[in-house]
This record gives C-alpha cells, sequence and structure tokens, in this order.
C-alpha cells in the first residue's frame, strides 16, 4: 500500500521554532537595474526581505513582478545588461553585493543552489546523470572522483529514484520530467546549502508528480536543514510549501506574512483580487463568478507614482493612494502590507453575482462511441493513444476532459476536430460519423460546426500577420458575411465580443499580451458560429488574474451561443468551476464519468481520488483531508499494462485481478460511470477526499 | 464595479512599436558597410555606358609596352592594351546581373521542393532528400564543371547549373523550417477553416521563412560570384567580349611576375563585391533575430 | 547496429549508382565521340564512323551505361582494349578486371594508371590543410561564440567573413605576388618534383594556405553559430550556478554540445577537399584530382570523368556516414538502439 496520509499545511511544514536568529538571507533596499544600449529599465526599484534560518519563504506574483530577477541578483548573475543599482544582499552575514568572482563561484552551488524551472533543459543532454552530479562535491568539497560518484548515488537514493547505481549511467533524456526534477534537486542539495532557491520547480509537471516532488522537498528540507526561497505563481502551492510569503507586484513587495495569516486575512487589494480569481473546489460558475482584476501590470516605464496597484484598484482615493514613499506598514503581528488605505477597506470579498443557471439541454450535440487511436511505430509496437472512449456531451453543455499528459485527452481533441484521423469507433455529429474524416475532407457546413480554442498564445496566431488576419479569413471562407466592409464590421463586433478595442485588430501579435491574443483565438473560434467549440487548456499559459478574465469570458460567450464546449484542462479547481459534465481520463481510456458534482463528490474511481488529493488552494480550510501519493511512474503508451491501465499505480487495488482483466463499467447512478474492479456499494461508501465535497 | 467593466479593462497598451525590418538593417554597423560596397558596385554598373571610359574592348596599342596605370588609363591596361578600369566596371554588368538571376531560380525551385518535402512528409520527403543527397554529395565546383564544360558557357546554362547546385541546399533549409512551423497552433487553426494546401504554405508557411531565406539568398549571390569568377577563370567562363573577372585573372596571370596589377585588380574587385553581400548577410541576420 | 550500417550501405551503393548514372548522361552534350577523341583529330571520318561501330558507341544510353558498370565490376573486358580496334591501347593489368575504370582518351593510359596518382597527391595536400582547418576553425569559432557581440567576437568575425570571401584564384594571385615575386621565398608552382630548385616540403605552403584561408572562416562561422546557442541554452547557466569557473564550464559542458553539429561540417569539407580544389591545383600547376576532373571534362574524356565521379561520390557518401556515426557518438539522444 502506498499511502502517505499526512496533514501537511501551510504552518506545519516548519520544523524548528523560529528563534530569532541572525537572518540566513537579508535583503534590504534591494535595486536592479537593466542598463540596455537605447534606455534603463529599472526592474526592481527597492526591495527588502529576509529569509530566517529553517524557514521556507514563499515569494508570489504575477509574470514581470520581478521574483525570477531577485533570484539571480541573489545568485549574482543577472546578465551583462542587469546591475544591482543600490541595496545589500546579505547572506549568512556576508555581503553578496559587489562580491569578487572567485566568493560568488565558492557560494554557487555550495552554500546557495538553486532547483530551476524547466529541468530537461537545466541538465547537460550529452553528459550522464552520474557525471553532472559529480561535479558538486568535485567543485566544492574536494572529493575524488570515487567518493563523487559514491555521493552522487547516495543522493539519488534520498531523492527516492529507482536503482541509483544505474541511473548514474543514464542520461537526461531518457527520464521523466518528475525523474529530472528529482535529479536537479538532489544536484543542488549535494553539498548541503542553507539556502535554496527554487523557481517555479514544478511548473509544467503533471499534478501527481508535482505532489510528489513537493513532499520530497519538504523531507529534505527537514532532513538537511535548509532554508528555502520558493519562487511561484502557483498562490495553492505557495499556501501548503511555505511559513511565510511575500506578495510581488511589478517589481515591489505589497505584502508579507505567515502563510496561513495572510490567506485568511488578506489585507491588500492585489493580495485578496488574486486569491478571487482562483477557482475553489466549493462552488462553481453556478454559485460564483471568478473575480477578474481590471486593467493591466504596468511596465517598468509605467509606473505611477505612489501606489504601484491604484490604477487598478477599487479602493482607490485620491491623495491618498498617489502619495510616494509608501511603506509596508504592520497590520498585525509580522503581517505587512504596503497600503496607506488597509484599515479602511472592508474585509469581506465582494461578492459576484453568478450568472449561469441553466443546464445543458437535452437534445445530444455530439455522441463518441468507442473510439480508438492506434499509432503502428517500428516494429510491432503499437502506441494506444485513446481506446474505446465513450461519451456524449448534450447541447449547450460543458464536457470537461481531465488527465495528466499521456492520457490521450489532446489526441482525442485532435480527432473530434479533425486534425487527426480514429483508428475505429464512431462520433456522430448531427447525424454524421466524423471518426474518421479528416479536416480536409470535410464539408464547409461540417468544418463550421466545430472550431478549436488551443494552448499557446504564442503559437495560436501568425507572427507575419496582423492579430484579426485568421478572424477575417475564417469569416470569408465560410461565408458568414460577404463584402470588405461587412467583413470588417463583423471582426469589429467580435472583437468587442471578447472585449478588445477595434485598434487591436491591425496589431501584430508580437505587440500583443498573451491574454489579448487568446482572446483574439477565442474570436476567431466563435467567428464561423460553431456549434461545438474544442478548448484545449485554453488558460494554462496565462498569468493567474488574466486566467479568471478569460474563463468568465468564455463562459459568457458559450452561455449566450448555447454552444456545446470540450473542455480539456489538467486543473481541476478550474474543472470544478466551469464544467457540467467530467470524463477521467488515464492512459488512453476513460477511467471515469459522470455530471461535476457526482465525479467531485463521493464514491470515485482510485485514480479520480488522487488527483482530487493534490489539489493545492490558497483558500484557507479547503485543503483536501487526505493526501494519496501513487508510486511509480505513468506507464508508456506502448506497453500498457494488460488489464486495468491503473493497476500498477493504485492504492486500492483489489489483487491480481486488476493486473489481468479489464474492469467493469460500474453505474453509481444514470449519469455516473465509473471502471474499477471494486464493486458500486464499496465505492460509494468511501467519503470524499476534499475536505468540503461539491454539494451532490 | 461590474464585472463587465472589468474584464473590458484587462487590456494592455501595445508593446514598442515594431519598426518595418528594412530599417532595422540600417542600425547594424556590418550591414552598412555591406550596402555601401554593393551598392557601389552597383551604381557602377548601372551607370557604365555613360561613364567617361575608355571602351572595355578597344586595344591601345601602345599601351601594351607600358601597362601600367597612367593617366590614360587609370588602372592600367591589360596584356592585350585593354583599358583595366572600363573592364572592371563592365564586368561588374555581367556579374550583376547573371548572380542574382541564377539565386533567384535556384531559390524559387529550392524553396518550392522544400516545402513540399517539409509539409508532406512521407513517401515524397524521402524521394526529395535522397536525391539532395546525391547532388550534395558532389562538391559545388565540380557540379559546375561538369555541367558546364558538357552543355557550354552561357548565361542560360549558368542560371541552370546554379539551381542544379544550389537548389538541394535551399530546399533543406526551407524543409528544416517548414518541419517546425507546421506544428505550430496557427497552421492547425487555418486546417479548421478548410484552408487549401496551397494557400498555407504560400500564406501562412512561407511569410515565417522569409528572413532566413532572404538572409541565405544574399550569401548565396555572394558565393555566386565567386562561382562565377572561377568558371571563368577556368576559361569556362562566358565567351567574348563580356569581360569577365575571373577571365581577367586567367589571361594575366602568366604575366603576374612582371604585371602582377593586371591579375590583383580584378581580383580584388570581386573580393569587394563579395564582401559586401557577405557583410550584408551578416548584418540581416544580426538584425532579424527574433 | 548492424542493420543500420547495412542499410546505410545499400543506400551509398544506390546514391553511388544514381550519381555516376547522372554523370553519363549529362556528358551526352559533349560534342565529339569516343571515336573521334580516341583517335585524334586528323583521322578522316570514316575510320570515326567505323571505329564507332565496332564500339557499339551508338547503342542507346542505358545499353552503353550497363556496359561501362559491366567494364568496372570485371564481367566485361573493356571494348576499347580489344585488339580488333587497331588502337593499341594496352593496360598491363589485363582487359577485363574487378576495378577496370576503362582507358582514358585524355591520356592515351589505362585510368588506372593516371587518377590514383593524382588522388594521391590532392589526398596530400588536402590532409595538411584539413590539420589546419580543424584547429583555426574550433579556435575562431569558440572564442567568437562565447561572448556573443563582444569585442573578441566582432574581431575574429571580420576576419572571418573577409577570408570567406577571397576566392582561391584571388588569394593564391595575391600571395604569389607577396612571396613569390616581391618577396621571394617560397615557389611560385608546386609541380611536386625538385626540378624548379625548390624542395618539395616548399611547395605545399602556398596551395596550402590558400586552401585554409578560404576554408577555415566558413567552418568557423558554423561553430560560432553552434556555439551561440549553446551559450544561451539552461545548462550552461546551471553549471555556472554550480560555481563553475567560465573556463571549466567551455571545456566540460559548452564544448562538447557545440561541436554536435559543426562535425559534420567539418567532415564535409574532406569532401570539397578533395574534389573542389581545380583552382588552386591550377594556379600552382599541381598535379591534383581536382585538375584531372577539369581536363577530362574539357576533354571529353569519359572513362577518366566517370571513374573521378564515383570516386568523389564514394568520398562525400563515406564522410557523411562518418558524420553521421560521429553525430550519434557526440550526441546520446539520437543513438540508434
Amino acid at each position: 500500500m502506498n499511502i502517505l496520509a499526512s496533514n501537511l499545511q501551510g504552518a506545519a511544514m516548519s520544523i524548528t521554532p523560529m528563534i530569532d536568529q541572525a537572518p540566513v538571507l537579508d535583503i534590504r533596499n534591494l535595486c536592479i537595474e537593466f542598463r540596455g544600449k537605447a534606455e534603463t529599465v529599472v526592474a526592481i526599484p527597492d526591495l527588502s526581505f529576509c529569509v530566517k534560518p529553517g524557514e521556507s519563504y514563499g515569494l508570489v506574483g504575477e509574470s514581470g513582478c520581478g521574483k525570477s530577477t531577485t533570484a539571480m541578483a541573489i545568485m549574482g548573475y543577472l546578465g551583462s545588461t542587469g546591475v544591482i543599482a543600490n541595496g545589500s544582499i546579505r547572506f549568512n552575514g556576508k555581503e553578496l553585493v559587489g562580491a569578487s568572482a572567485r566568493e560568488l563561484r565558492s557560494i554557487r552551488g555550495r552554500q546557495i543552489a538553486m532547483v530551476y524551472q524547466d529541468p530537461m533543459s537545466a541538465l547537460n543532454p550529452v553528459k550522464t546523470i552520474g557525471a553532472q552530479l559529480a561535479e558538486v562535491p568535485l567543485l566544492h568539497l574536494g572529493a575524488t572522483k570515487a567518493e563523487a560518484i559514491a555521493m552522487a548515488e547516495a543522493m539519488l537514493a534520498d531523492v527516492r529514484l529507482p536503482d541509483p547505481g544505474d541511473m548514474l549511467k543514464r542520461y537526461p533524456h531518457q527520464l521523466s520530467g518528475g525523474q529530472q526534477q528529482r535529479v536537479v534537486i538532489a544536484m543542488a542539495l549535494l553539498a548541503k546549502p542553507s539556502l535554496l532557491l527554487l523557481d517555479e520547480p514544478t511548473t509544467g509537471l503533471d499534478v501527481t508528480v508535482e505532489a510528489a516532488v513537493i513532499d520530497l522537498i519538504a523531507e529534505l528540507r527537514q532532513r538537511y536543514s535548509t532554508s528555502l526561497l520558493f519562487i511561484s505563481h502557483n498562490l495553492g502551492l505557495i499556501a501548503e510549501s511555505c511559513d511565510r510569503l511575500g506578495i510581488m507586484y511589478s517589481g515591489e513587495m505589497v505584502e508579507e506574512g505567515m502563510t496561513g495569516e495572510v490567506f485568511r486575512r488578506p489585507r491588500h487589494p492585489y493580495t485578496r483580487g488574486l486569491i478571487d480569481c482562483i477557482p475553489d473546489i466549493a462552488s462553481d460558475k453556478r454559485s460564483r463568478a471568478l473575480a477578474a482584476i481590471p486593467g493591466h501590470i504596468p511596465l517598468p516605464s509605467e509606473r505611477p507614482v505612489g501606489c504601484l496597484f491604484a490604477p487598478r484598484c477599487a479602493s482607490f482615493s485620491a491623495g491618498q493612494c498617489d502619495q510616494p514613499g509608501l511603506r509596508l506598514e504592520e497590520a498585525d503581528e509580522g503581517h505587512l502590507v504596503r497600503c496607506p488605505r488597509w484599515q479602511e477597506i472592508p474585509d469581506a470579498s465582494q461578492a459576484q453575482a453568478p450568472r449561469h443557471t441553466e443546464r445543458g439541454e437535452p437534445e445530444t450535440a455530439i455522441a463518441l462511441s468507442e473510439v480508438s487511436r492506434l499509432y503502428a511505430i517500428g516494429y510491432q509496437k503499437t502506441v494506444k493513444a485513446n481506446e474505446a472512449i465513450s461519451f456524449d456531451a448534450a447541447r449547450a453543455e460543458i464536457v470537461a476532459l481531465v488527465g495528466e499528459s499521456g492520457c490521450g485527452k489532446s489526441t482525442l481533441a485532435r480527432i473530434v476536430t479533425g486534425l487527426d484521423k480514429a483508428t475505429s469507433g464512431e462520433i456522430r455529429l448531427a447525424g454524421d460519423n466524423i471518426a474518421e474524416l479528416q479536416a480536409r475532407e470535410r464539408p464547409r457546413k461540417m468544418l463550421q460546426q466545430i472550431q478549436m480554442i488551443f494552448q499557446n498564445p504564442d503559437s495560436t496566431l501568425n507572427p507575419s500577420h496582423s492579430a484579426a488576419f485568421s478572424i477575417r479569413r475564417s469569416i470569408k471562407k465560410f461565408g458568414i458575411r460577404k463584402g470588405k466592409a461587412e467583413i470588417e464590421k463583423r471582426v469589429r463586433e467580435l472583437l468587442a465580443m471578447v472585449r478588445l478595442s477595434p485598434a487591436v485588430a491591425d496589431r501584430k501579435p508580437s505587440q500583443l499580451s498573451g491574454g489579448q491574443k487568446q482572446r483574439i483565438a477565442i474570436a476567431r473560434a466563435f467567428a464561423a458560429d460553431p456549434t461545438l467549440i474544442v478548448a484545449d487548456e485554453p488558460v494554462s499559459a496565462l498569468d493567474v488574474s488574466v486566467q479568471a478574465a478569460i474563463v468568465t469570458l468564455l463562459l459568457d460567450i458559450q452561455r449566450e451561443k448555447h454552444a456545446t464546449m470540450l473542455f480539456i484542462s489538467h486543473d481541476l479547481s478550474l474543472v470544478r468551476h466551469v464544467a457540467d459534465k467530467v470524463v477521467v481520463m488515464y492512459l488512453g481510456k476513460i477511467m471515469e464519468q459522470g455530471s461535476v458534482e457526482e465525479v467531485f463528490g463521493e464514491g470515485a474511481h482510485p485514480y479520480t481520488e488522487a488527483l482530487l488529493s493534490a489539489i493545492r488552494s490558497p483558500h484557507p480550510d479547503e485543503a483536501p483531508r487526505e493526501r494519496i501519493r501513487l508510486s511509480g511512474e505513468t506507464p508508456s503508451p506502448i506497453n500498457v499494462p494488460a488489464g486495468c491501465r491503473f493497476a500498477t499505480r493504485c492504492h486500492r487495488k483489489v489483487g491480481s485481478i486488476c493486473d489481468t482483466v479489464a474492469p467493469p463499467l460500474r453505474r453509481m447512478s444514470e449519469t455516473h460511470e465509473i471502471a474499477c474492479h471494486i464493486e458500486e456499494d464499496e465505492l460509494a461508501a468511501r467519503p470524499s477526499v476534499l475536505a468540503r465535497p461539491g454539494k451532490a | 464595479m461590474a464585472i463587465h467593466d472589468a474584464i473590458a479593462q484587462v487590456t494592455t497598451p501595445a508593446k514598442r512599436t515594431v519598426r518595418p525590418s528594412w530599417m532595422r538593417i540600417l542600425h547594424s554597423r556590418t550591414a552598412i558597410v555591406g550596402l555601401v560596397l554593393v551598392l557601389f558596385w552597383v551604381l557602377a554598373a548601372l551607370l557604365a555606358p555613360i561613364l567617361p571610359l575608355p571602351s572595355p574592348t578597344d586595344s591601345d596599342v601602345l599601351a601594351m609596352t607600358n601597362p601600367y596605370p597612367s593617366a590614360a588609363h587609370w588602372l592600367g591596361t591589360d596584356i592585350l592594351g585593354r583599358d583595366v578600369l572600363a573592364r572592371l566596371i563592365f564586368g561588374a554588368r555581367t556579374v550583376l546581373s547573371v548572380a542574382p538571376l541564377s539565386v533567384a531560380v535556384a531559390m524559387v525551385v529550392g524553396i518550392t521542393i522544400g516545402m513540399i518535402a517539409g509539409y508532406y512528409g512521407g513517401w515524397l520527403d524521402a524521394l526529395i532528400s535522397r536525391f539532395s543527397d546525391i547532388i550534395l554529395a558532389f562538391p559545388v565546383l565540380v557540379i559546375y564543371v561538369i555541367l558546364i564544360a558538357n552543355i557550354g558557357p552561357s548565361v542560360f546554362n549558368i542560371v541552370i547549373a546554379t539551381t542544379v547546385a544550389s537548389a538541394p541546399g535551399i530546399g533543406r533549409i526551407t524543409r528544416g523550417l517548414v518541419l517546425g512551423l507546421k506544428e505550430q497552433e496557427y497552421i492547425a487553426a487555418a486546417k479548421l477553416r478548410g484552408e487549401s494546401t496551397i494557400y498555407i504554405m504560400l500564406v501562412e508557411l512561407l511569410p515565417n521563412c522569409r528572413s532566413l531565406l532572404i538572409v541565405d539568398a544574399c550569401l548565396r549571390i555572394g558565393y555566386t560570384i565567386i562561382t562565377i569568377g572561377i568558371l571563368g577563370f577556368l576559361g569556362l567562363g562566358l565567351p567574348p567580349p563580356n569581360p569577365d573577372w575571373g577571365g581577367m585573372v586567367k589571361e594575366s596571370v602568366t604575366v603576374l611576375n612582371v604585371w602582377p596589377h593586371m591579375s590583383l585588380i580584378p581580383s580584388f574587385a570581386l573580393v569587394t563585391l563579395v564582401l559586401g553581400f557577405n557583410l550584408l548577410a551578416d548584418g540581416m541576420r544580426e538584425a532579424w533575430k527574433p | 547496429m548492424a542493420n543500420f550500417l547495412l542499410k546505410r550501405l545499400a543506400m551509398m551503393i544506390v546514391t553511388m549508382l544514381c550519381a555516376s548514372f547522372l554523370v553519363f548522361a549529362v556528358c551526352e552534350f559533349t560534342p565529339g565521340s569516343v571515336a573521334r577523341k580516341s583517335l585524334g583529330p586528323f583521322a578522316t571520318q570514316q575510320q570515326v564512323d567505323l571505329l564507332t561501330e565496332k564500339l557499339k558507341a551508338n547503342d542507346p544510353l542505358p545499353v552503353r551505361y550497363g556496359r561501362w558498370l559491366g567494364v568496372l565490376v570485371g564481367a566485361i573486358p573493356d571494348p576499347l582494349q580489344d585488339p580488333a580496334t587497331g588502337l593499341n591501347f594496352k593496360d598491363p593489368r589485363g582487359a577485363q578486371y574487378f576495378g577496370n575504370f576503362g582507358y582514358s582518351t585524355l591520356n592515351k593510359l589505362p585510368v588506372n594508371d593516371v587518377i590514383w596518382d593524382r588522388l594521391g597527391n590532392t589526398a596530400i595536400l588536402a590532409g595538411l590543410a584539413f590539420l589546419l582547418i580543424v584547429p583555426l576553425s574550433i579556435i575562431f569559432g569558440v572564442l567568437s561564440g562565447l561572448k556573443e557581440g563582444g569585442v573578441l567576437d566582432r574581431t575574429l568575425s571580420v576576419i572571418c567573413i573577409t577570408f570567406t570571401s577571397i576566392p582561391e584564384f584571388a588569394s593564391g594571385v595575391f600571395l604569389v605576388t607577396l612571396f613569390v615575386i616581391l618577396w621571394p621565398i617560397l615557389p611560385g608552382t608546386s609541380p611536386l618534383n625538385s626540378d624548379g630548385g625548390w624542395a618539395v616540403p616548399y611547395q605545399f605552403v602556398l596551395p596550402v594556405a590558400v586552401l585554409v584561408i578560404y576554408d577555415f572562416g566558413y567552418v568557423a562561422r558554423m561553430i560560432r553559430v553552434s556555439m551561440i546557442g549553446v551559450m544561451e541554452r539552461p545548462y550552461i547557466r546551471t553549471a555556472i550556478l554550480k560555481g563553475m569557473s567560465t573556463r571549466r564550464m567551455v571545456l566540460s559542458h559548452a564544448l562538447r554540445n557545440a561541436m554536435i553539429a559543426p562535425f559534420t561540417v567539418l567532415l564535409l569539407q574532406i569532401n570539397f577537399l578533395i574534389s573542389g580544389v581545380v583552382v588552386t591545383e591550377l594556379v600552382f600547376a599541381y598535379p591534383g584530382f581536382g585538375r584531372l576532373i577539369l581536363e577530362a571534362s574539357l576533354f571529353g574524356d569519359m572513362a577518366t570523368l566517370e571513374a573521378a565521379t564515383l570516386i568523389t561520390v564514394a568520398v562525400a557518401v563515406v564522410t557523411q556516414l562518418l558524420g553521421d556515426l560521429g553525430y550519434m557518438l557526440l550526441d546520446p539522444r539520437i543513438r540508434v538502439r
């Protein structure tokens, strides 16, 4: 059995009582500038915070707030144009600003180490794991080659990588993302540094893998008594991993304090706005609409005088908020906030009026039946991307496809839209079977009915054309309007629908932000007046506050047009908020499907349980009661396990029947199905892992 | 604040304006030097007929005994008494008309096969790549020598030789670009609109290959100029009376120990022109880095 | 692995066959026929026609190609050496043996007597040049790529770009003027014998210099681009933030990655150095392989040209294979399992 049931929450992660020792890291009045040929950009005007020994400090913010720049400044690696113009960074009492190259070299990797965002590219592809790990003791600990290898092997065991001896000889590309990150962590901790910098260490990892990595970090932190500086944009992650945190906005610290305290009683309007943007497990689109923070993060050249957040703040008051020299004030013990009006702002967050009340209409819009996609590669090897997928979506219903990487949800999306072709099975749309019809074979009318919103805003628009180019093409190709003037008019209407000003139409994509590009993608998808929209992770690449705005926009448009939506995501809180129906996939097969309340409620598939238990939320008291940690790795789609695909990692495995026989479909209710060997009553009896499960 | 207005305001002003590509080149010193060199020769070639030069084909018998630079012949004369400066400038006309033309044709052919190979993949790609490999197995010069020696030197044949020699390389570059670009989401979006393959290739893919291909074309023009010079030097150059820089060197290399200027000057001219194109290409590459 | 090599070998043979067939086809356009070339310009048309008949030189192209191939592998005796033609072409090795490239109408000798010497000469030249090009281009490329846009980069880049703009005849002419005429410390021609009073080793200096000047700049630029790409990669940052000095990081992390792509390019230079150096050989009267190709092309000496083509393509294909193998060795991501 592999349940690690532990109640790890926020403050409970600290191990030693926080005696008032001298801080490990003490940053005061840090000012960082980037001096280019044409202009100087002040990335960080004045930053101060400290990390105490043994504590885990989170630095939170959206893109452009300067958190990564701060980490690089600590390491003294700002690039040729970056300069620390002012301020001091003291590490264990020693001043790092202006340190000589040799001093920096002796500290890097030895006393301060770093864990990076994308572990695949952080490792050298042509050197073995062992060689890269061994460099640390060779450089810093004066070890011999043999000793260094031995230490590396021991460390690999510490980070719970299987078969460390063999792992030493492997190359990075032979490891999975989670394994690579463990190697990076091992490399960082080899010299037992006093401070570990983690820059978005789990972004890009699957949810369950992320959970395991975070656990590992917590465990190792205890073991080696390392202080952590944890940089992330993921509030939920920070809420559960850090003792204290600091919220950064456009290069400035706007709020700081103990994690639990800050999330229970956020004082700064930005912090509140951020928290309100995040969907929570207890509510969905019918009970709450996600808040959005109006305006945008100011570029360094646009910073207003006084409070940087003022242009976007609902509580702005002239005379108070635009005065220069606002400082961090102490709101409660250890809880600092940079807001002149913090005492006057009411505690309760504004209630947002929900607007969705209807459910999907009874008529079926699209029905998938036994859809399979198999690829043959090499000698008699088949990749089973999808197998026997069956579900339907009613008109105006939002069906969410949930799963981690390799589960086949993207492949399925491509089959539905016609970018790929099913090997077998049926997909019925308005009577026609489109499963094996590719886009170029589909008649115009059919193409018009299914449109797609893609994941990556940077590649969704052609960089050589204007932003509205593809919208115009869409209108023209589908004959929605004829004539230049009519088309332009329609383009304007569509842009207004996604709340963009018409001036955006003729800009190049490189001049637009991620959120704007994604809005254009939405406008383009709806330009064809489709009946079915496939949205493949439409907001994963965006900032938190922008995500909320785009999701709300998408829901509004979908509701207005009565469009059916296939919503693919790995973010379960978002799915809880958005979906009417949920389909959980793993390794190409459906594990569970049902209405959103059923799937998030009691009686769930073991895999769903594990997914739900990995949810991290900044909303206090919302963390799952129980943490399920899955062992092992997702098997390769070439060698799918016989029997139940999840059997190799399942924490509720019945017995050997799970390995040999494919699981039957258990009908939990008219709409709720689970593929599992466990009996219905046993499944239903198990309480939900969520603290406050969705209403049944 | 109502949600509607809130969402409406989640916008960003335009990021710094994007200057048109051509203007960005002017910020690169390398590009400017290259451009100056190229323009110098282009102007010389264009103005050749109206410049006060002696005829490039007339022999000045008197000068044959003293071919050094003089008032009558600013750069001296060659072994047949013809004015070197005039031959230089008229030679520029030949080179500057043939080289870009050849490269242009090669580009069209190369881009087409590269697009087809990259976009369709499969057996078409395998076939084209195999064929390209065979041609690329020959050193470029050998291709030129074998072709020109057999089919004879003429502008048309040089265009053919350049196309045969360069198209596979261009095709390979284009193919590489297309392989990467065709997975972009905007291509998928175009497919979902029912756009034809030709449209996708020409309107969606090609503009994004533009900068790399233009830089490559510039480099290839430089290389073709060298090749034309070499062909002239080998005796495979364009038949007279077109003065041919390579041919000029060939004729005077026999008297190198007595009158080196006859060989050095056309060599030097060639080097400056090619250098101009190479610097221009390098400057463009710098300016257009994404 | 064995599978892979076998497949490549098969591909190599196919490539060589296709290439030689293409050259055969192109040579169709040469004015003049084998018979005419063999008999010389003074023979009567009647004699030429008779010989043409005897040699069956009017058969369709594929048949003639097949015949040539047959002679090559030793299945058929060379028709040109048939005493019935009355040409008195004699090959000491016999008329039918494996590797019979035929008879050179230009040199009035069996091709095998002509071609291998020349190839050997060029190989020496190529070898010397290659020995210099490799270290020079690596040094220039790595140093400029280390810090893109830096002073060192700018200087080295200008040198490289300038040198790639100087074709062989230009640098040849220039160097000869400098070191032979104005300041006579080197010989102006390299016929590879000591008749002119210069010891053979001296005769290599200028030709090698010309080749190196033209070629190393190009390779250095390739290495520079690769190096710049590598220096931007995150694993370089990882290495530095582990506490490595720049020198150590370059040697143990950057270099190997940077050399992966240029490795093939370097090997391709061998190609060029073997077959493409006709200009240098002409300038210095060097009895080499490139000149052989030129002369054979101009004269229409089919047998020699075909033989030279085959060798050229063989060299090219072998270097491609070596390049691919080296690539696999350097980059573990593409190893064939």
